[in-house]
């Protein structure tokens, strides 16, 4: 039983301190591995994850180990209520913190919904919705649409 | 005034981080996986956005073709996305077509070789369905399945398949067990009892097995899973020729069945927890379908599935008490 609370404290690379239940935490495979290795003992310093982003990793991981005994539609559905109410670039911390931390669960739910969110767009569209800078020359790109034409213009 | 100017541009330029590309600034791996999500077809056009995704696509460890009617610039696609992916490990290939009316005699040869390719990629879910039902094809001209699914050392890797439309050869080459094999689905496809038997037979870890539709096959026996932990068993006979089936598997725990051509006996089934037995008619004269068995063998269930058939047996059963 007193394992099974103990806890593990975390630290954002913007001074929040969070304490986990170690069975929340060891969603992290990060984690998992460092306190199986032992090295878990005192606060884990993670650079790169603001206190609001920390947050919101253990609200899911939290979410996931309550739901253990949900089924699996409702687990997929408040998976899909968390994803939704993140936008863009709190997406984009919440992949780079699942992947260091090691969640994959995150990672998937995060890649998945910027694919979601890529699909059925143009490219150009994509460009807009991410400010991703086109750098081809016209030429550039009209060599590689005709490259890959079977691609680009058969229809489904 | 114009240093004002300047300053307010300046600090909106600061103010405005939404204005970067970071996603362009993820790592490759991360950028795999998202577009492992996508359409194979939707992943490619990728390479237009940028120089930075111009072969991204290229290394997904994914290809999905959804279900489509095939035809020659669908053939011209999956030829070229296959020639020119790189990645060396594919966990998931997923190609689904259905075939009009036109045959194209050399598509076996393309089946086979996309099959080939994702086994040597090291697929660990691998579902292929060739739909075949609106060309009104012989279970006999379906497509033939490569030696290489039976006989490769990668087959280790498979973690789920799904098959529709394929022949199986009798007496395939064995020896590679398929020792992460957990799900295995065949939808239409042409097996007979012993290839089956011989085929399940090398799967030691399965949990799951669905037999949809399944032509050449007439006697079933669950027992053939005894030896591993088999879960979920679903069986549906569609064709004109019947099935004789025979379920008791100890770990069995879900059971679907539906079908009126089926003869189904049971015995112990002491972990089952969901049962359904769907068919139209049931007639208590050609015992069929040992009723009174299945009753006693459910003991356990907790969830019942049932249609129109039962109330005509429950009817029957009340007036002969």
């Amino acid at each position: 039983m007193a394992s099974t609370l103990k806890k593990i404290i975390l630290k954002s690379c913007d001074g929040k301190i969070l304490e986990v239940e170690e069975a929340v935490a060891v969603q992290s495979q990060m984690i998992k591995n460092m306190i199986e290795d032992d090295c878990a003992n005192e606060e884990i310093p993670l650079p790169d994850i603001t206190g609001e982003i920390l947050s919101m990793i253990i609200e899911y991981c939290k979410m996931h180990v309550d739901g253990e005994n949900n089924s699996n539609n409702e687990l997929i559905a408040r998976d899909a209520d968390f994803i939704t109410r993140v936008d863009l670039n709190t997406l984009y911390y919440l992949i780079v913190a699942a992947n260091f931390l090691n969640v994959k669960s995150l990672l998937d739910l995060t890649c998945q919904r910027v694919a979601d969110i890529i699909k059925g767009k143009s490219p150009e569209e994509i460009r807009l919705t991410f400010n991703i800078k086109n750098d081809f020359t016209p030429e550039e790109e009209e060599e590689i649409r005709k490259k890959n034409a079977w691609a680009f213009d058969y229809k489904d | 005034m114009g240093k004002s100017k300047l300053l307010t541009f300046l600090v909106l330029f600061i103010a405005m981080p939404d204005e970067q590309d970071r996603m362009s600034a993820l790592p490759d791996a991360i950028l795999h996986q998202i577009l492992s999500f996508l359409p194979t077809k939707h992943s490619i056009q990728t390479s237009i956005l940028s120089k930075r995704w111009i072969h991204l696509w290229k290394f997904t460890p994914a290809i999905h073709i959804p279900y489509n009617e095939i035809t020659p610039s669908q053939r011209t696609f999956i030829h070229n996305t296959l020639t020119q992916h790189q990645a060396l490990k594919i966990h998931n290939f997923r190609l689904h077509f259905s075939l009009g009316i036109t045959w194209y005699p050399d598509l076996a040869v393309q089946l086979q070789n996309c099959i080939e390719f994702a086994i040597s990629r090291q697929v660990q879910t691998l579902s292929v369905y060739a739909d075949l039902v609106a060309a009104f094809i012989d279970p006999q001209d379906y497509y033939v399945l490569p030696s290489m699914f039976y006989s490769h050392d990668n087959v280790r890797s498979l973690q789920q398949v799904s098959l529709m439309g394929f022949l199986f050869n009798p007496n395939p080459p064995s020896g590679v067990p398929f020792a992460s094999l957990k799900t295995l689905c065949f939808f239409d496809c042409a097996i007979d009892d012993e290839t089956l038997n011989g085929l399940l037979s090398n799967c030691p870890v399965l949990e799951s097995l669905t037999i949809d539709g399944c032509h050449r096959s007439h006697n079933f026996k669950a027992s053939w899973c005894q030896r591993m932990k088999l879960k979920h068993h679903v069986l549906r006979c569609r064709g004109d020729d019947g099935l004789n089936v025979e379920i008791g598997v100890s770990s069995l725990s879900t059971l679907k069945v539906h079908g009126d051509l089926m003869k189904i006996s049971f015995t112990s089934l002491p972990s089952m927890v969901e049962a359904t037995v769907f068919r139209c008619i049931y007639s208590p004269y050609t015992e069929d379908f040992c009723f009174r068995t299945w009753l006693r063998n459910l003991a356990n269930v907790n969830k019942l599935g049932v249609d129109s058939w039962f109330p005509q047996v429950y009817l029957l059963l009340r007036l002969m008490l």
